[in-house]
């Protein structure tokens, strides 16, 4: 059986929360630095070079809206990484509850090679 | 003080302050620089297309265009129509203002639409990729740009 590395080098959920927040008042900041460039005439990154207000507020919805998907996808790969730790934590432990019986028979079965929606949730 | 006195007071400190901090004058530069960029664009335009046009190719037309611009108010400025079988092409000045340049005159044919923007080094066409670049706006690239536009 594989060793089971418990939590080591993975972002952890209030780092993601962070994270998310910190990358949300950047794409904020950014905005705002923008607005501020356009009403000043002064150059602009390129991204956003000959954009109008309104396009410019599209741009900086969309980014918001990327954050959004690439945070949920994090937390879902984080809620999975948790989920087969403690998958070989209950086989290796050995212990009597039913979900740890479970557990050791699917892992007779599958292995490390577990799906999670079909297999851990479903157990 | 009766009302219409107190809207006249309102109004004269407005223009006065505006004619201090030289917004007007800026307004005034702003709309006659977008103007004056908007017809040289143009008129290379026409330059460009001259034998065309004078062949009976394509036809060229400006008409002016009325819009609303927030800071600068109601503009009375030029668009043009290219028209070349049954395909016609917009050129369009934007309203608002622009993130980066003094002005925007989009080419629009059917659902396709080319910004093209006015920088301190002239009009260049904006290519938007996963990297945001200009392109000059010259004989050549506008050649390419309209075959692009209109292949269909």
């Amino acid at each position: 059986m594989n060793r089971v590395s418990f939590f080591e080098g993975r972002p952890r959920a209030s780092q993601l929360k962070q994270w998310h927040l910190d990358m949300r008042s950047a794409v904020d900041d950014l905005e705002l630095k923008v607005l501020d460039l356009i009403a000043q005439h002064a150059p602009v990154p390129d991204a956003v070079l000959g954009m109008t207000p309104g396009e410019v507020a599209r741009y900086f919805e969309d980014a918001r809206g990327e954050l959004e998907a690439a945070t949920s996808l994090m937390v879902l790969a984080e809620a999975e990484a948790v989920l087969r730790v403690d998958y070989l934590s209950r086989v290796r432990r050995k212990a009597k509850d039913p979900l740890s019986r479970a557990f050791r028979e699917l892992y007779k079965q599958r292995g490390d090679r577990v799906v999670l929606e079909q297999d851990l949730l479903d157990t | 003080m009766n009302s219409n006195e107190s809207l006249k007071t309102f109004l004269k400190g407005k223009k006065q302050r505006d004619e201090e901090t030289g917004r007007a004058a800026d307004k005034e530069d702003r709309i006659r620089g977008r103007r004056s960029a908007i017809a040289e664009l143009f008129t290379s335009i026409e330059g460009w297309l001259k034998s065309s046009a004078e062949e009976g190719i394509v036809s060229l037309e400006r008409d002016p265009y009325v819009h609303s611009d927030e800071q600068l108010g109601m503009l009375t400025e030029e668009s043009m129509k290219l028209v070349v079988g049954v395909s016609e092409v917009f050129f369009v000045p934007v309203p608002g203002s622009i993130a980066g340049a003094s002005a925007r005159v989009d080419m629009v044919s059917g659902d396709r639409r080319l910004p093209i923007v006015s920088l301190p080094g002239g009009w260049h066409f904006l290519v938007r990729g996963p990297v945001t670049r200009t392109e000059p706006v010259t004989e050549e690239s506008f050649g390419n740009a309209l075959i692009e536009l209109l292949n269909e």
